[in-house]
């Protein structure tokens, strides 16, 4: 066995198909994305059925592409990572059905990676890590905070709509399209964040857990109360209310995870998931947290958003513990965020 | 010369080799669990008990459709993977051919496929030869044009599982089930259709095998309806 481990990964969770030659966990050879977003924001969503028939057609160029871009061919594989869940059923289907067909035909370990995982793993392309540091997980599905590092420690998780949710339903509301969060902060950065102050919901004290569901009914609300006026906002005032619905979100994901790392003495914060690559949230995170020492990182937004390197990376500490799985291996649409 | 057939297409999970002169191994379930799940498994206990391996495969034929959209994407998805890694040719079959083909019958031949939404999928076939194009349609109505032949016809397909009753009181003695041993399982039968595309080099790369749905999904349905709508409006 050679000491330079090959995974090639593959992810089809949601709309993008994707597939990464991953060497030891670390060294990205390559990271192809075929993204369908086009096709989705015709729909104003993401549309299952659709998303699965694309996966299907890309699947075999995605990874011919990976493995051409790292110079690596299938016979010099280590080892076949895919993601098996959470997402959707049909479109995981895809990936996990292929990944296991060649394990299969290769005779090469097959690795089942949680999708969460990928995201909290994708911090460490780019970074060095102390041994503990707190994970603030933010994507369209998930809103979490963990100790991660040598063990993991759960604090708190989304109790109803995910951060990347809430920005998504917004968006539409606003009338902005599919993917929203990456609109409404393009809308944002011309609007006026204290245009409108939009409820927090901090939950209890000391909780660590997210609530976005009552900011994103107050948004809905105000929206209509306008509308039922007849004076339905104008589009610079769209930009103001993206703006001030975003700082509801950031202000809330901030303080609670600079409160966490205070409490448990962290000095990192890794902010990972497809909402890590909000510049605000990112901004307003290192502001309050400058005068604590404490450090935010988070990923290049190539690896932010759902990509395959990812789960390169989280299947090697599976290859480590000679965590494989067999060939009875399912989709798993709602796998939890769990270690 | 080995062919390796897998059929994912319905509620039946099927695989089968064979070579030059016969099937050599068929192996099937229809036992209600998901394909994803048992397929790979019995493969292996399959190729295990052949003393073969897919490395040994010439070819591999696949039911690409009509069927459960979930599971022809299953079987094309893992003959798309062998077909890269192996470099071998792929056989796209019609998964209503095979399971007509697998009923052996020289008459009319009618399969059925579930196709949820109160429809089957269904085609027809006389001595072999296709005289009705894949598609799909109500229970109700296959059975009146089939009434409209004055032969017997023979039916097949998991469509029966649920729509048998519809067809007996519409065909009366008319109606023909294919025996129990070749009602619902299609990889033998894909194997020999396989075989022949294999003879005349009727081969189909991995990129381009692509499930035959008939339907395109709920969301294009309603876009396009919209779109008929405004058209007639106008
Ligand atoms: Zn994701």
């Amino acid at each position: 066995m050679s000491n330079n481990i090959k995974i090639l990964a593959i992810e089809s969770s949601c709309d993008e198909t994707a597939a990464a030659v991953v060497v030891n966990g670390r060294e990205v050879l390559s990271n192809i994305i075929a993204s369908q977003i086009p096709v989705h924001r015709e729909y104003g969503g993401v549309v299952p059925e659709i998303a699965s028939r694309r996966h299907l057609e890309a699947i075999n160029l995605v990874v011919e592409q990976a493995l051409e871009d790292a110079g690596v061919e299938f016979a010099e594989l280590d080892a076949i990572a895919v993601t098996y869940g959470p997402g959707l059923v049909g479109a995981l289907l895809v990936g996990v059905s292929y990944a296991k067909a060649l394990a299969f035909a290769l005779n090469k370990p097959l690795i089942a990676v949680n999708h969460w995982h990928g995201h909290i793993a994708a911090i460490r392309i780019e970074h060095q890590l102390p041994s503990r540091y707190l994970a603030l997980v933010v994507s369209g599905s998930h809103s979490g905070l963990l100790i991660d590092g040598e063990s993991q420690q759960f604090l708190g998780s989304s109790r109803d709509d995910a951060a990347g949710e809430a920005f998504d339903k917004i968006a539409r509301a606003l009338g902005l399209p599919y993917p929203g969060g990456p609109e409404i902060e393009k809308a944002a950065a011309r609007g006026n964040r204290d245009y409108y102050h939009f409820p927090r919901a901090f939950l209890e004290e000391k909780s660590y857990d997210f609530s976005f569901s009552g900011l994103k009914s107050s948004v809905l609300n105000y929206l209509n109360r306008r509308r039922m006026q007849g004076d339905a906002p104008c589009t610079d005032e769209i930009d103001h209310i993206a703006a001030a619905s975003q700082e509801a979100i950031v202000d809330v994901l901030a303080a609670k995870a600079l409160a966490a790392a205070l409490q448990y003495q962290l000095n990192t914060i890794a902010v990972v998931g497809g909402v890590a690559a909000n510049n605000r949230l990112f901004d307003i995170l290192s502001e309050r947290t400058a005068a604590n020492n404490i450090s935010v990182i988070r990923p290049s937004s190539i690896y932010c958003t759902d990509n395959a390197a990812m789960i390169g990376v989280a299947a090697y500490d599976k290859w480590l513990s000679k965590d494989f799985a067999d060939f009875t291996l399912n989709a798993s649409p709602r796998l939890p965020l769990v270690y | 010369m080995n062919i390796l057939a897998i059929d994912t297409a319905t509620s039946s999970l099927s695989a089968a080799i064979a070579n030059q002169d016969q099937i050599i191994a068929q192996f099937a379930l229809d036992v209600g669990k998901t394909h994803s799940a048992s397929f790979l498994p019995m493969l292996d206990s399959m190729l295990i008990n052949s003393g073969l391996k897919i490395s040994d495969m010439d070819a591999i034929a696949v039911t690409v459709g009509p069927g459960s959209f979930t599971g022809l994407r299953i079987g094309v998805a893992t003959a798309k993977a062998w077909g890269q890694l192996l470099g071998i040719p792929l056989l796209a079959v019609n998964s209503l051919e095979a399971m007509a083909e697998a009923t052996g019958s020289d008459g009319l031949v009618c399969p059925i496929f579930d196709a949820r939404r109160d429809e089957v999928y269904t085609a027809l076939f006389d001595r072999h030869q296709r005289i009705l194009p894949d598609r799909a349609v109500a229970p109700q109505q296959l059975a009146d044009e089939l009434a409209a032949y004055d032969r017997p016809v023979l039916m097949a397909g998991d469509g029966l599982k649920s729509y048998q009753q519809i067809m007996s009181a519409v065909l009366g003695d008319k109606l023909q089930l294919a025996a129990e041993p070749v009602r619902y399982v299609m990889a033998a039968a894909a194997a020999v259709l396989g075989k022949e595309k294999y003879a005349c080099s009727q081969f189909t790369n991995p990129v381009l095998l692509q499930p035959i749905y008939l339907r395109l999904s709920e969301a294009e349905e309603r876009k396009l309806a919209l779109m008929q709508k405004a058209v007639s409006d106008d």
